[in-house]
């Protein structure tokens, strides 16, 4: 009875691990690690080890803080702006129908531009420095943050406008109570891509005309050979960008549990 | 909507609000464009980013397409696989542009490689989504023919999971577009990245203006063609 019982018990385990795809994340891993380990055989990619010691090297002596400063500076406030801008458009094309079909498929269409065109001209409109790098980001982001937010408002079943009507919820409760939780796995979403794409264009914009920042080290150092300081900057980027990445993921996956259970 | 924004930009230089040797009008870029294509030589330029988006994009989407295939036979990869991949979205890819440049040159080989991560990404999680969620009385009707499992892949599986490929050959096609041009911007000896890159250096905004105004133009009416494309299918498989 108890063997069976731990049987049971273990295959349910085996089950839940098979199902979770831990093992298959891992053996990816693994493969791009051994991938890691075998390009850095060449002169060009730092192993693993060393790239982790330049960066601590970088973190220790000090010289990562300001270009990654700069860095994060021109993603958050690059997108802050793109929100703001994205979840106005955004409520006011998910609210009214008119504006919807005269400008969602223009702005939708504006998502398969090559944003980096714009970057010339944000160069020669403000010149080389933060102003001209927030403006890019802000462009770059843009497009998936009120592409979800409109989603997101659009998404929003009948049957609640009618709730708070039954309930009699003001306009403000209705908009906390009812509206927000509805749509905030898309805000969600809508954050973790445009926070990404941020940094994809802050990184693109400081490895082409800028003074400062993490892709300006990036591709400084690489011009003077310092090959294991440049991958640990690389390091850097990715633990920053997966990082973000997951943390919202996380945070979306919470919200979507709680609005199944309710 | 964009004729508006056309206007926009030509009242702007006209009324002088920004120096017209900085923002030239509209009018003025419409014009340099023309005469460049009347030119010849950017259609060689053209031909550059075409070329490398092309064999980006044939590269990316059958290597999507098979690990889609894979991710979705063996659930054992496919579930933890799907987050890992949509990481790699995340990932500002040009980190990667330096040290390619310097294994393999100022070639079409480094904006190759990234375009094709860039469309292989979405390739796979949408060939793996739209094959996982095909209806069970799709498969049951399978199962009644007796149809073997090549059968079964090739005439119910992917005709049903074609809509989702499709989407995801679309995202494939902006984002290696996206990655071929800005690559072009960074680092390249031709292309139409390249171009806006050298008249911005070299301070002909003009020319700039013209370039930009086409890479956006061929953006735009890929866009608005695949809409067409897709609903076209979409009302065929209904």
């Amino acid at each position: 009875m108890q063997a069976t019982l731990t049987r049971a018990r273990a295959r349910a385990r085996g089950v839940r691990w098979k199902s979770s795809g831990l093992l298959g994340a891992l053996a990816l891993l693994v493969v791009l690690m051994v991938v890691w380990l075998w390009t850095s055989t060449s002169a060009l990619v730092a192993s693993p080890w060393d790239a982790v010691q330049a960066l601590g090297q970088r973190i220790r002596v000090g010289s990562l803080w300001p270009p990654l400063l700069w860095t994060l500076q021109a993603t958050f406030l690059g997108f802050a702006i793109a929100a703001s801008i994205g979840v106005a458009v955004g409520v006011m094309l998910g609210v009214s129908a008119r504006a919807r079909r005269a400008l969602a498929p223009v702005l939708v269409s504006f998502g398969s531009v090559p944003k980096i065109v714009f970057y010339p001209i944000c160069l020669t409109l403000l010149k080389v420095g933060m102003s001209s790098e927030i403006a890019f980001v802000a462009i770059g982001a843009f497009v998936p943050v009120f592409i979800y937010c409109f989603e997101a408002i659009r998404g929003i079943p009948a049957v609640y406008y009618k709730l708070s009507r039954v309930y009699r919820l003001s306009p403000a409760q209705a908009a906390a109570k009812v509206y927000l939780p509805a749509i905030a796995p898309g805000a969600v979403v809508a954050l973790r891509l445009g926070l990404s794409l941020a940094l994809i264009h802050a990184v693109l914009a400081e490895m082409t005309v800028a003074r400062r920042g993490l892709g300006v080290d990036l591709v400084r150092l690489y011009g003077r050979g310092e090959v294991d300081a440049v991958w640990g900057i690389i390091l850097a980027l990715l633990v920053l960008a997966i990082g973000i990445n997951l943390a919202l993921g996380g945070v979306e996956r919470m919200l979507r549990g709680a609005a199944g259970r309710q | 909507m964009f004729l508006g924004l056309l206007l926009i930009w030509e009242a702007i230089s006209r009324v002088q609000l920004v120096k017209p040797s900085v923002l030239p009008g509209a009018w003025a870029a419409l014009e340099t464009l023309l005469a460049l294509l009347k030119g010849g030589s950017i259609w060689v330029e053209m031909g550059a980013s075409v070329r490398r988006l092309a064999v980006a994009l044939s590269v990316g989407e059958a290597a999507g397409f098979l690990v889609g295939l894979a991710m979705w036979r063996l659930p054992l990869i496919g579930r933890g696989w799907r987050p890992i991949l949509s990481s790699l979205y995340a990932m500002p890819l040009s980190a990667f542009y330096p040290a390619l440049l310097l294994a393999a040159g100022v070639s079409d080989v480094p904006v190759v490689i990234l375009g094709a991560i860039a469309a292989f990404v979405p390739v796979a999680i949408a060939t793996s989504i739209g094959l996982a969620e095909v209806r069970l009385a799709l498969r049951k009707v399978a199962a009644v023919f007796q149809c073997s499992w090549w059968q079964t892949l090739l005439k119910v599986f992917l005709p049903a999971a074609l809509p989702d490929i499709v989407a995801g050959t679309r995202l494939a096609i902006t984002y290696s577009f996206i990655y071929v041009i800005a690559l072009e911007f960074i680092n390249a000896s031709d292309g139409l990245g390249f171009q806006i890159r050298f008249t911005y250096e070299f301070f002909r905004p003009r020319e700039m203006y013209a370039y930009i105004v086409l890479v956006v133009t061929i953006a735009l009416m890929q866009h608005s063609l695949l809409d067409f494309v897709q609903k076209r299918l979409s009302r065929h498989f209904g």
